[in-house]
């Protein structure tokens, strides 16, 4: 079931220890979640194939994920980056971890609007 | 919807043909997903074949890592699926990304399969193809999943394709665009952008390798396959005539059968990779032509290969007409039709085409004499010589059939 709260908290914070202090494993984690969020979230991916793709609503939500496509390449530069090549697992890790947790709430969120996630 | 665990992934793959019968596995191209094998895997399951389709790491409905795949995964990917096959004859063919994906399986694991067939593919990234590559990745990024399909369409397609299959465009790029996403397809463009060139290993390829190539298929284009025929020693190049780089999407059919061929070829001990270049029959059941002896097969006018560059490969005529041998003459049957007597002494020519490959012509004529036969009926063939009656139903029995009687004239009767 979709709460609100939930999907708040998953803003905050969650560092690991992935980069060996504090300070770089907090930008991981926001990294990973910037990455969850713009790769994860397909809003467009959910309308029936028969819409009209000129449709105003279609065009922003396929606006939308085309924007998201792009901003997505910030989180992976910083991530694969020469600064993190040595703890890749550990952001490898890291990034997995965010990516399930937005999904679990991606999908509460569209039941709880009676989407069909299949 | 089967799936497969692998290093705690899910990789979802398609089987179809019979349970016991050799197996293809077909390996993606780069946007490719497994739907878009169904005409060239039903042509495989028609002849007999038993087939596996499936969506690389990355890709479809397979687990998509997030943030690095790497080629070593995808290897692991395909040799689990092997391994599942069990013990039978395997091919494994592969197109573009895929085929370097199969070329390292081989490489790695050299005795688990039994035939390689690599299509588009290529070993190492010269600076052509690399910064092709390095140009479609940035497409990827500032343009998004559309656009590169959009740049990969004319790449891959004919012109006369491209026109028929208008109204499938749309749909072909919505379906591409929902099944991909951008941080997979780039993790995927990156495995390969860095990879380590394989052209050193080839060598170690020691099975049957028909490499496929399209005439026209300027994305990867040839000498990259001619790379890949010098160094693997049991391998022939084989020209697909007037076709791109996404040829089994563009002619399913002819590339099934040309794949079907390689693979009856090599179980009937007949494949003799010499490294020679072939042009491609056109039509299915059509004539193998050896590339004309002297002419330099990468370039796209016919120019005659300088003094000291004649290829060691090159099939002269003689061999070819060695090779060669007329069905017309060899092919005769007699039909019945089911609950009358057999119609004495009336012949039929069941398969009119010439094949140019000693393993596979009777394969080619068998397979024609059971099509041209009621699928409900008993089909069987007789050898001349021998006057025994086989069943030529299963792919087995045709095989075995084979075996026994290659090299002779035969004629042989369809009973219904």
């Amino acid at each position: 079931m979709f709460s609100l709260w939930q999907w708040e908290a998953a803003w905050l914070p969650k560092p690991g220890k992935t980069a060996g202090d504090e300070y770089h494993s907090l930008l991981v984690d926001m990294a990973a979640f910037g990455h969850a969020l713009h790769a994860g979230i397909r809003p467009a991916a959910l309308l029936p194939e028969s819409v009209a793709p000129m449709d105003p609503f279609v065009l922003a939500l396929r606006r939308i994920e085309f924007e998201s496509g792009r901003l997505l390449q910030a989180q992976i530069l910083f991530l694969k980056g020469p600064e993190l090549v040595s703890v890749r697992d550990e952001v490898a890790d890291a990034v997995e971890r965010r990516h399930d947790q937005v999904r679990e709430h991606w999908i509460a969120m569209l039941h709880s609007l009676d989407v069909d996630t299949d | 919807m089967p799936w497969l665990a692998c290093n705690s992934r899910r990789i979802h793959y398609e089987l179809a043909g019979p349970d016991d019968g050799p197996a293809f596995v077909l390996i993606n191209g780069l946007t490719q997903y497994v739907k878009l094998w169904i005409p060239f895997r039903d042509a495989l399951v028609a002849s007999g074949f038993r087939v596996v389709s499936y969506d690389m790491l990355g890709q479809g409905q397979s687990d998509k890592p997030r943030l690095f795949i790497e080629q070593e995964d995808q290897v692991a990917v395909l040799h689990d699926l092997v391994t599942e096959l069990g013990e039978r004859p395997i091919f494994l063919a592969g197109i573009s990304f895929g085929g370097v994906i199969a070329l390292r399986c081989v490489i790695e694991h050299s005795n688990t399969v039994s035939g390689l067939v690599p299509m588009s593919s290529f070993a190492e990234l010269p600076p052509q193809l690399f910064r092709f590559g390095a140009a479609l990745r940035t497409a990827l990024i500032l343009g998004g999943t559309t656009f590169l399909q959009d740049l990969l369409f004319p790449m891959n397609f004919s012109g006369e394709w491209l026109e028929s299959k208008a109204h499938l465009i749309d749909f072909a790029r919505y379906r591409g665009w929902l099944v991909n996403d951008v941080y997979a397809l780039q993790n995927l463009m990156e495995s390969f952008l860095n990879f380590e060139p394989l052209t050193p290993k080839l060598s170690q390829i020691r099975i049957p390798t028909m490499i496929l190539t399209g005439e026209y298929d300027f994305l990867t284009p040839r000498p990259l396959q001619d790379s890949l025929r010098i160094h693997i020693p049991e391998s022939e190049l084989v020209i697909v005539q007037r076709a791109y780089h996404a040829f089994t999407l563009e002619k399913p059919e002819l590339t099934a059968y040309l794949a079907a061929r390689f693979a009856e070829d090599v179980m009937s001990g007949h494949w003799q990779g010499k490294k020679s270049i072939w042009l491609a029959p056109e039509e299915i059941g059509g004539q193998f032509i050896p590339f004309p002896a002297g002419y330099d097969h990468l370039r796209a006018v016919p120019v005659r290969l300088p003094a000291g560059r004649e290829a060691q490969s090159e099939v002269t005529r003689s061999e070819a007409t060695q090779r060669d041998v007329i069905h017309e003459e060899a092919v005769q049957s007699e039909v019945t039709s089911p609950g009358t007597r057999f119609l004495a002494r009336s012949t039929r020519t069941v398969a009119s085409r010439r094949c140019s490959r000693p393993g596979s012509r009777l394969f080619c004529c068998l397979r024609t004499a059971r099509r041209r036969a009621n699928s409900r009926s008993r089909c069987r063939a007789t050898c001349t010589i021998h006057g025994s009656w086989n069943c030529i139903r299963s792919f087995a029995a045709r095989w075995r059939f084979f075996r026994c009687l290659h090299g002779r004239h035969l004629g042989f009767r369809i009973r219904r």
